[in-house]
């Protein structure tokens, strides 16, 4: 909201603040200063000069002496401008002025001649015709007769005010105008809010109008004939304020219903009266393909989502959103007809977005006008018509609707502002603040209540009465505590949260980085990751309003976002990167009570390093023993891994991940050429730590043998070791593969698997013939189940 | 026999000094001390002898023996040496060659933030929750007081899934789903990713890191949260860091306050970074809204609670010095590399 600080001055007398001082306040009671400018910067020694005395500089041809008038003291100026005259008014830079262009003005000598300033062009200042007229002219700018010799020129030309660009909360729909910002800031100075002038001169006017609602989307509307309208610019000062707030002055009547706006928050709306079939104005909603020519030269095609102002003909506007051209004031316009009205907020939002305008208007309906607001700017806008003598009011005011304008009674129990905010608030700061606020606030016993003005719609609990003392008391007085009078909880985090902790610290001691990636995809990921039609991990949960395609689904896989992250840096030469991350994949599974997508946290590792298979498994083990558990590998098919480098990871009977090779024509779609080993374990799936009891240390010794045997080269390591453990009872200890040899020796398509079996008993020393045994059960059951030959 | 003890041992101190290696010291010693050694040969003369030499000749030869061995024994360990010696001597390495150190990997920086921010409040007694990215239209609007069509939604562009499903656009979305399933006492705090449309650029990212902190007990004031707000605040900044507190709005919260942190980069002198307030942006908290606490179950009346919400993201940014946060979110390894 833009507001500045000389329409602020018109509700509250801000005399002996600076610009500083006020943003200052306006930050403490809630609202920040996105911007602050001082529209007279760089004028301050500018000031109205008239020439007195023209005369030929001695020593040049081309350059003039002014003797310069300043209202009772003269300087004397040089220039080389050739439009100026004896008589004329000018802007006079003076010794020391810094102008808004940048140039520094300093008394200097001109050939022989004492110059004590410049003359200024338009440029100079900084200003152009829509600031004064001919401003750009051709040499030095030429006031009018309004302007006094010594005047400021900043002051003539309306340019003497500090625009501030505040951040409105989205509650207060009432700060949307001036009015309302003057009226907090009035109360956070602890000045005097003075109202404006709202009452104005009624004529019987003979002119008939009819107005029917056939909308409920229009709870108040009133309308105002005013008859014999003199259309010319507006007063100086209204369009200086309207261009200082962005807005471009039209006419007289254009420009008051957005001073209005401006000013009082109101939305308002001037229609040509006799353009309107038969007087009659009707709310309501428009019919399908209907259409409508508007202000800004587009035509509307609309539906009945759309609330129109309409004649018995046609749509002559677009409800809270624009008006129809041919209804709008024209030179030709006699009489008028005031608008000021009470919108359904989600109707003219959503109108609005159908037909993708917003205006100053929608977006005040859309936040929110309180009824009490249609019947204010009503009277302003009359009250300024009034004033100016634009036209002849109807004493006749058509309202349709009623306007609650009834105080809100909220009861505030005295404790429980000690109770919100830690600190005592005497009960006579508590009333002299909500007083400053409009709030009428009397003590009843334990309680105070109040009477909050219809305005204030965002007022409705004790809570909010609260915040208003704060506001205005000031947070500063609060003596911070820390939560002294809580109860303690057992506080810490859960088993998978720990978990997550946990992997993130071992999977540091590999020399991996942990990576952070979107959880947004592409759906063409799915083709580059070699997904078929009808793959599980194609049916992803998609975003229905996304950033861009590339940001369009929620990812069902990780190995994509990581293999984006190793296929940037390889392309700016980190060939070698070992990468994890503990993220998010989403499935598109509703079974729980809130009907959301399932949501899995993930381990996933990729490396583009020099290693090979083996090197990651002994990662995905070392999880493994830090988490304390067993994990099987099975070979596995994934579409985008290769077909015989990878491995389930298998915990008791569940799948809880994968390890192994990504496949080339993958890693080729990634654009990477090196190869890619990669592992992901979902975290859901691992059973919690546990705190385990220690295990006594064996009392009897173990014995070691060492079994090689020769099996056929497709025979799987992990069955063999399977079996053997099965094999044999608890008396097998450990098992461990030492060698697995192919070459010279051994039979072509064969393998020579060596083992290191440990066996121990836990009551009694084993005897050779125990340890024997149990040898000569293994290789019987290695030979038949594998074919294993002993290899002597 | 004293001559031929005497001859013996010059021979053995001769040729025992001589064996070049260990086998020619077996052999050399065995022509002494060996079963038909010059030692073994004058033990079997013993038994001739009559009985009065018999004990002194005995004492003289084991002494003979001693002897031997204390030859044999030097002279191994001399080996021993040389070859340790030879050995340490071929051990060469260059002890200057530069080397490619193994090394740990590092953490990604906002989950160090995190972290830290997490073990700071978990030290305090609060408990971590986690929560789900996507979530219901109920839990991150509804039940936080931003019923469909309130002019707050459009506070936070919001990602859609469908009309009741959205990314959550910020963590309070687990304010509700912590008081739905417990009584007061709370002291909960939640780390995760908030969603908001937003195009990518240096400080604006459509996925970000948030923490949620949220308290509800019978006495629970502003000025708990004030202080918890400025103990987090030193924590982070200093202990000569501080909050300034100002007056905000969030539907969730009554009073609602935006605190600011003071400039890491000036102390709140006031320099670029803080646009001269001296004042960076901080994040946003309240008093947990009554209508919020009734929705979720929970007495109004009688317990009061504080909610706040801060973007990790930009304060990772500040904390390492990251002017671009699309750095964050890149992975360049040697970016990366630097978080040890």
């Amino acid at each position: 909201m833009i507001v500045t600080l000389k329409w602020l001055s018109d509700f509250v007398n801000l005399e002996g603040l600076g610009a500083q001082e006020i943003a200052d306040k306006f930050i403490s009671i809630g609202f920040e200063v996105e911007d602050m400018k001082d529209l007279s910067k760089g004028m301050e020694r500018v000031r109205v000069g008239r020439i007195v005395k023209l005369s030929k500089h001695p020593n040049a041809d081309k350059l003039q002496i002014c003797t310069i008038d300043l209202g009772g003291e003269t300087v004397q100026i040089i220039t080389a401008a050739t439009n100026v005259f004896e008589g004329a008014l000018v802007p006079a830079a003076l010794d020391g002025a810094d102008l808004p262009n940048g140039l520094k003005i300093k008394t200097s000598n001109m050939r022989g001649e004492e110059s004590q300033g410049m003359l200024c062009s338009g440029e100079e200042l900084c200003i152009d015709d829509s600031v004064y007229p001919n401003a750009l002219v051709d040499g030095i700018m030429i006031l009018d007769e309004s302007a006094k010799e010594g005047q400021q020129i900043a002051e003539f030309l309306g340019l003497d005010d500090v625009v501030f660009d505040l951040k409105v909360l989205a509650n207060r729909p009432d700060y949307q105008s001036v009015y309302g910002l003057a009226r907090e800031l009035a109360a956070g100075l602890n000045r005097e809010f003075v109202e404006p002038k709202l009452d104005f001169d009624a004529k019987n006017v003979k002119l008939p109008l009819e107005i029917e609602v056939q909308s409920k989307n229009c709870p108040l509307y009133f309308g105002c004939v005013v008859e014999n309208v003199q259309l010319a610019p507006s007063p100086k000062h209204v369009q200086q304020r309207l261009k200082s707030v962005g807005i471009t002055p039209r006419n007289n009547i254009v420009d008051l219903t957005n001073y209005v706006l401006w000013e009082m928050g109101q939305p308002m709306h001037a229609f040509d009266y006799d353009k309107i079939a038969n007087h009659k104005i009707i709310v309501r909603q428009a019919s399908l393909d209907e259409e409508i020519l508007c202000l800004d030269d587009n035509k509307y095609v609309l539906n009945p989502d759309i609330l129109v102002i309409a004649d018995s003909k046609q749509p002559i506007g677009l409800a809270g959103i624009k008006g129809g051209k041919e209804f709008s004031i024209n030179d030709s316009t006699n009489n008028i007809v005031i608008e000021s009205a009470i919108f359904d907020r989600v109707c003219i939002r959503r109108g609005a977005r159908s037909l993708g305008i917003r205006t100053d208007a929608s977006s005040r309906y859309e936040r929110g006008v309180e009824s009490i607001s249609a019947q204010l700017g009503l009277n302003r806008i009359l009250a300024l018509i009034s004033e100016f003598k634009i036209g002849n009011i109807s004493s006749v005011i058509l309202k349709l609707g009623d306007v609650n304008s009834e105080s809100r009674e909220v009861v505030l129990p005295l404790d429980d502002i000690k109770r919100t905010l830690g600190i005592e608030v005497s009960t006579q700061d508590v009333i002299e603040i909500l007083k400053r606020l409009d709030i009428c606030a009397e003590v009843k016993g334990e309680n105070v209540h109040c009477l909050v003005p219809a305005i204030r719609a965002d007022i409705e609990r004790p809570a909010d009465i609260i915040e208003e003392v704060i506001r205005f008391y000031g947070f500063e007085k609060i003596v911070p505590t820390y939560c002294e009078n809580t109860q303690s909880i057992s506080g810490g985090m859960n088993d998978l949260l720990k978990l997550e902790r946990n992997c993130v610290e071992y999977m540091m001691t590999t020399g991996a980085h942990q990576v952070r990636t979107y959880g947004f995809r592409a759906p063409s990921e799915f083709d580059k990751l070699l997904l078929p039609e009808g793959s599980p991990l194609r049916d992803s949960v998609k975003i229905e309003n996304p950033l861009s395609l590339d940001y369009s689904v929620m990812r069902t896989e990780m190995i994509g976002s990581l293999l984006d992250v190793v296929k940037l840096n390889a392309s700016r030469k980190n060939k070698e990167v070992q990468i994890f991350e503990v993220g998010k994949i989403f499935i598109n599974n509703r079974n729980n009570k809130d009907n959301l997508p399932q949501e899995d946290k993930i381990l996933a590792y990729l490396t583009s390093q020099n290693v090979d298979f083996f090197n990651v498994k002994a990662i995905t083990e070392m999880l493994a023993s830090k988490f304390g558990l067993t994990f099987n590998y099975k070979p596995s098919q994934i579409e985008f891994m290769h077909p015989n480098i990878c491995a389930d990871i298998v915990l008791g009977n569940k799948k809880i991940g994968f390890v192994g090779k990504v496949h080339p024509k993958v890693t080729k779609n990634y654009e990477i050429s090196a190869d890619c080993f990669y592992f992901e374990i979902n975290l859901g799936l691992l059973p919690p730590k546990k705190v385990k009891k220690v295990k006594p240390l064996p009392k009897y010794p173990s014995a070691h043998r060492d079994l090689a045997v020769v099996v056929d080269e497709n025979v799987q390591v992990g069955g063999m070791i399977d079996v053997i453990k099965k094999t044999v009872g608890d008396i097998l200890e450990e098992v461990e593969l030492f060698d697995i040899y192919q070459g010279e020796q051994i039979e072509k398509g064969k393998k020579n698997i060596a083992f290191n079996l440990k066996f121990r008993k836990a009551d009694a020393t084993l005897t050779q013939d125990e340890v024997n045994d149990a040898f000569n059960k293994i290789l019987a059951r290695l030979e038949s189940t594998f074919q294993a030959t002993l290899r002597s | 026999m004293d001559k031929q003890i005497d001859e013996i041992l010059k021979n053995a101190e001769a040729q025992i000094s001589q064996a070049k290696d260990k086998q020619e010291l077996t052999l050399t010693s065995a022509k002494f001390l060996g079963k038909n050694g010059a030692l073994s040969d004058l033990m079997k003369g013993l038994r001739e002898l009559p009985n009065e030499e018999k004990r002194s000749v005995g004492e003289k030869l084991n002494i003979l023996r001693d002897k031997l061995n204390a030859l044999v024994k030097e002279k191994n360990e001399a080996i021993e040496e040389a070859i340790l010696n030879e050995k340490l001597a071929n051990e060469k390495v260059d002890v200057t060659i530069p080397v490619k150190p193994a090394s740990f990997g590092t953490m990604h920086p906002i989950e160090i933030l995190k972290k830290d921010l997490v073990d700071y409040f978990v030290a305090k007694g609060f408990e971590l929750k986690d929560g789900g990215d996507i979530e219901t239209d109920y839990y991150c609007f509804e039940a936080l007081n931003v019923p469909k069509e309130h002019p707050a939604r459009e506070m936070q562009d919001t990602f859609y899934i469908d009309s009741e499903t959205v990314l959550r656009t910020h963590t309070s979305a687990m304010q509700v789903r912590t008081m739905e399933s417990q009584q007061p006492p709370i002291k909960m705090i939640s780390t995760g990713n908030a969603y908001r449309i937003d195009e990518v650029d240096a400080t604006h990212s459509p996925i970000f890191g948030q923490l949620e902190i949220l308290v509800v007990d019978k006495d629970v004031t502003m000025a708990d949260l004030i202080g918890t707000l400025d103990g987090l605040v030193k924590h982070l900044l200093g202990k000569n860091a501080g909050i300034r507190v100002r007056p905000s709005y969030f539907p969730f919260t009554e009073p609602s306050i935006e605190a600011d942190a003071t400039c890491p980069k000036c102390q709140g002198k006031g320099c670029s970074m803080c646009k001269e307030t001296g004042f960076i942006e901080m994040l946003g908290a309240g008093m947990v809204h009554p209508k919020v606490l009734e929705m979720s179950g929970i007495d109004s009346t009688i317990y009061k609670g504080f909610a706040a919400g801060i973007g990790l993201d930009r304060l990772a940014m500040m904390r390492f010095g990251v002017s671009d946060l699309r750095d964050l979110y890149e992975n360049d390894i040697n970016l990366l590399k630097q978080f040890k």
